[in-house]
């Protein structure tokens, strides 16, 4: 079979169904493994949990943020970026209509190109601010460097074949295949903080939100 | 308690097959022959124009022969059918933006020509490009 059809075709319905199996799977064994509280706290409450969600995903609402403003933008267009280049590209979209018929919005392609040089600028970002801030290094597994320069690779490729740089055929097989691997992995490594993350900032607000009559410390 | 795990295990399959069953259905209805919706899917956002050689077409045509690409409109039966002597360039009717019953030339092209492609890689045959960057050469 044609290499370009196979990773196309059975190799991306197989990483999205590692994808959606491995989500269904965690969740599950957290569901099944977490135990209830032993002890009820009257002071915790709803609103402490969900002001903290809602405060997170602004842009400088909490103090971390506030401290770092250049990290803070760094970190939100990167986010923004390397979520929306992916899912409004053009090109992505005619692939998922001539696949499987879903058709949606997309975005200029020069839009495109500035948010996927941004994201590989804030890539090697994260890569350096890894390795300087101490408390950053403490927390760092090997995985999370292999997962910035997966991200990096899969957006180089991708800008290198939409621009047809070097050798076409290879350059979008190769961009496939590494992108394939992010969405596969996403269940199983630092990744998983797409769908834990209201989770773990609920758990946060509710077990520190009051103690220290404060918003998000 | 353990076989809490079924329920959105099953329930995600269920979506799964939903979404795989919808998409064959609309792989059918997009086939290249039948007159389906025109549909806008690449908005103003062109790419260089692909290169068509119709000699090496020519060469490598089976039995359907001309019919494989070539169809007029017939208005009594309401579907495309392929009429000898009647031939022309896609461009004839497939303009840049597609209108009631017929599609713009770039999706009709897409569907067509990398349509055939892949329906003949999947045969192992020798097929043109289904890449985007090999017919969109810049």
């Amino acid at each position: 079979m044609d290499v370009y059809e196979f990773v196309r075709g059975p190799l991306a319905l197989l990483s999205f169904a590692i994808l959606i199996l491995g989500i269904c799977f965690r969740l599950a064994s957290f569901y099944l493994t977490g135990t209830n509280p032993k002890m009820l706290y009257p002071r915790q409450n709803l609103t402490n949990g969900f002001t903290s969600i809602v405060t997170g995903l602004i842009p400088f609402a909490t103090r971390f943020m506030r401290k770092r403003p250049f990290f803070t933008i760094v970190t939100v267009l990167f986010h923004l970026c390397v979520l929306v280049v992916p899912l409004f590209l053009m090109a992505h979209i005619v692939l998922w209509f001539e696949s499987y018929g879903l058709l949606w919005q997309n975005i200029p392609n020069a839009i495109a190109d500035i948010m996927t040089l941004f994201v590989m600028f804030s890539c090697i970002f994260f890569f350096i601010r890894r390795q300087l801030i101490p408390e950053i290094k403490m927390v760092t597994q090997p995985s999370d460097f292999l997962l910035l320069i997966l991200i990096f690779i899969s957006f180089l490729t991708g800008f290198l074949a939409f621009h047809q740089f070097g050798p076409y055929r290879p350059m979008i097989i190769f961009h496939i295949l590494s992108s394939e691997v992010l969405i596969a992995v996403i269940p199983f490594t630092r990744l998983w903080h797409m769908i834990a993350y209201p989770f773990s900032r609920y758990y946060m607000g509710t077990d520190f939100g009051n103690n220290l009559t404060a918003r998000d410390w | 308690m353990k076989y809490k795990i079924f329920a959105p295990l099953i329930f995600v399959l269920y979506l799964f097959t939903v979404f795989l069953s919808q998409s064959v259905a609309k792989e059918e209805a997009t086939e290249p022959e039948s007159l389906g919706q025109p549909l806008k899917i690449f908005s103003n956002q062109a790419r260089p124009l692909p290169e068509f050689d119709h000699t090496l077409h020519e060469e490598g045509l089976g039995e359907t022969g001309c019919a494989k690409c070539h169809h007029v409109l017939d208005d009594e039966q309401n579907r495309l059918i392929y009429s000898e002597g009647e031939e022309t360039a896609c461009s004839e009717c497939h303009n840049s933006e597609s209108s009631d019953n017929l599609l713009a030339m770039r999706e009709a092209s897409h569907a067509s020509c990398t349509g055939c492609h892949r329906e003949m890689k999947k045969e192992k045959e020798k097929a043109g490009p289904t890449t985007c960057g090999e017919c969109h050469k810049k």
